[in-house]
């Protein structure tokens, strides 16, 4: 049994199709990242899965439990992040939390005790007394991480997350979700695709409230690229370094340039792997080949990819 | 019931906390003390029994005033700054939501009544009126606010912001007070509905003077269920119309 069971999810915000026929499962446990560029649906699938909206039509279970005919049962194994931490300015770390735990379900006692225990989770004892209308953008967004779990929910839903966080801050709060990982099942949503690098198992593209792709980084990479870049080091002249690369069939050269001692730093685009006949093809025309590796794209242009296409289809 | 004392504790202390509860508390204590010195008191003699009848008729007035102003705020300005989600993602019904709300607005109403009490103990003291008709006054009171509350809680949920909802709220207010004026002007069976509806003349009126119907008890406690229920249904309809 998956913890979220999207079939054939669609949302409509009047004429607006925000979700499309959405399908995808995520297994207990995992770490997944919902990913699109803005007005993509992420927001709105996280809604829905948090029990805010309900479908047009289609059908969500989470962790076996119908969210249309049983909220209250869902949303007590929810945790939830919305883009702006939804935290009552006035009230210090401590009583937020303490409040947020007493509101699923937890008693005073047990409520004081998860809240100290999720505030050395999230780094937040020193700032314990603070009022959250005082707090630095960073930290806000700790608590509002904070408020999610304090329940020990089995499925946290983050929007998201990382919106507005300085490099160190999101640094943190990548370190944050990936602990997560250990005791919850984690779904969170970006749109800079460089800030869930490394932190999902899984990651599920959406475009235009459907799901484009859905894999590991690695397995989507395999699966998506027709084109890959090459990187090398060559010593000789320019002339011979082209005449060689001539020879070696779906190579481009995209830029050759001269370093010391006759050293050409190459870029190349080629089809496939030919990392073999490019250097079978240096030695042969007498060059040195100093390095040759494959650059590795990021999710960011994967993702331009697949728009990319689907936009030229 | 549990989730409804939290939210309500909860509210309570924001009245506090954001400073806007002894603005409201501070208002309401200058407005009836001047009010009680000028119209009340007045500049001739009285009897006691009059003075009292003019202190609940103004702090009706000041009742239905301070409810709208404390329930305004109650839903529209949680939208607004984006808190409502917490709620409405934690296992809480939206009935238990608003119940909490309303809750926490009248234990301040009560508490706004309660700093206003030297005015009528001032009559106890100096002149003839029993304790069970300034109970009953502030009994009055409080059903009166509490039903403003409600109904300015429905129009909270109603709207974007708290001015709008508070601009509603003191319209649908407005309304139910001056319908005993078509009431005047109709026949039967209309009449007796628009006197039925009249939320001051008809049914607060009974209190003033230290007496009570139960009718007009169940009015006010069906119009604050009634608020409340629309309330509820209101919130928990953004679930599928948002």
């Amino acid at each position: 049994m998956g913890m979220i069971e999207a079939t054939q999810v669609s949302k409509y915000f009047g004429e607006t199709k925000a979700l499309d026929a959405l399908d995808f499962n995520i297994e207990a446990g995992e770490i997944v990242g919902l990913v699109g560029k803005n007005g993509a649906g992420k927001s709105t699938a996280l809604r829905i899965f948090s029990c805010q909206l309900l479908p047009s039509s289609g059908n969500v279970r989470v962790d076996g439990i119908s969210l249309e005919e049983n909220p209250r049962e869902v949303r007590r194994r929810i945790g939830f992040l919305p883009e702006e931490p939804p935290l009552y300015r006035e009230m210090s770390v401590k009583s937020y939390l303490e409040f947020a735990a007493g509101l699923r379900g937890l008693s005073s006692g047990q409520a004081r005790e998860r809240s100290r225990t999720v505030m050395g989770e999230t780094s937040l004892e020193g700032v314990a007394g603070e009022r959250l209308g005082n707090l630095s953008r960073g930290y806000q967004q700790r608590v509002g991480i904070a408020q999610a779990i304090v329940h020990d929910p089995k499925l946290v839903l983050l929007d998201e997350p990382m919106a507005g966080l300085d490099p160190l801050q999101i640094s943190q709060a990548r370190a944050l979700i990936k602990s997560l990982g250990k005791r919850h099942t984690v779904l969170f949503s970006s749109h800079i695709l460089s800030e869930i690098t490394n932190v999902c198992d899984r990651v599920i593209l959406i475009d235009e409230g459907k799901v484009r792709a859905e894999g590991s980084e690695d397995t989507l990479w395999e699966r998506f690229h027709h084109h890959r870049r090459i990187s090398m080091k060559v010593r000789g002249t320019r002339a011979a370094i082209e005449k060689a690369l001539k020879s070696v069939k779906g190579v481009t050269l995209e830029n050759a340039l001269p370093e010391e001692d006759g050293v050409h730093a190459l870029t190349l685009e080629a089809q496939g792997e030919v990392r073999e006949q490019l250097s079978a093809a240096c030695v042969k025309a007498q060059l040195g080949l100093l390095e040759i590796r494959t650059e590795r794209h990021g999710l960011e242009d994967l993702f331009v990819r697949l728009i990319g296409e689907k936009e030229n289809a | 019931m549990r989730v409804v004392f939290l939210i309500a504790r909860r509210e309570l202390g924001d009245y506090f906390s954001t400073y806007s509860g002894y603005v409201i508390l501070a208002a309401h204590l200058l407005v009836s003390g001047l009010m009680f010195n000028a119209f009340a008191v007045g500049n001739k003699a009285k009897f006691s029994q009059e003075v009292l009848e003019a202190f609940f008729y103004f702090s009706s007035g000041m009742a239905m005033i301070t409810g709208i102003l404390l329930a305004m705020r109650l839903v529209a300005e949680e939208r607004q700054v984006q808190t409502l989600v917490l709620l409405r993602t934690s296992p809480v019904s939206e009935r238990e939501i608003v119940w909490g709300k309303f809750l926490s607005a009248l234990a301040f109403l009560a508490l706004t009544l309660v700093v206003s009490l030297y005015m009528p103990a001032l009559i106890f003291l100096r002149g003839k009126v029993s304790l069970l008709q300034i109970l009953t006054g502030y009994g009055g009171l409080l059903l009166l606010g509490g039903a403003c509350i409600s109904i300015t809680l429905l129009a909270s949920v109603w709207s974007p912001t708290q001015t709008i909802a508070g601009v509603t709220g003191g319209l649908m207010i407005a309304v139910l007070v001056i319908v005993w004026m078509l009431a005047k002007v109709s026949e039967e069976p209309l009449k007796e509905v628009f006197s039925y509806l009249a939320l001051h003349n008809m049914h607060f009126q009974t209190f003033s003077t230290g007496t009570f119907h139960m009718r007009d008890v169940v009015y006010y406690l069906s119009l604050i269920v009634f608020g409340l229920e629309a309330a509820g249904r209101s919130l928990e309809s953004w679930r599928w119309r948002e």
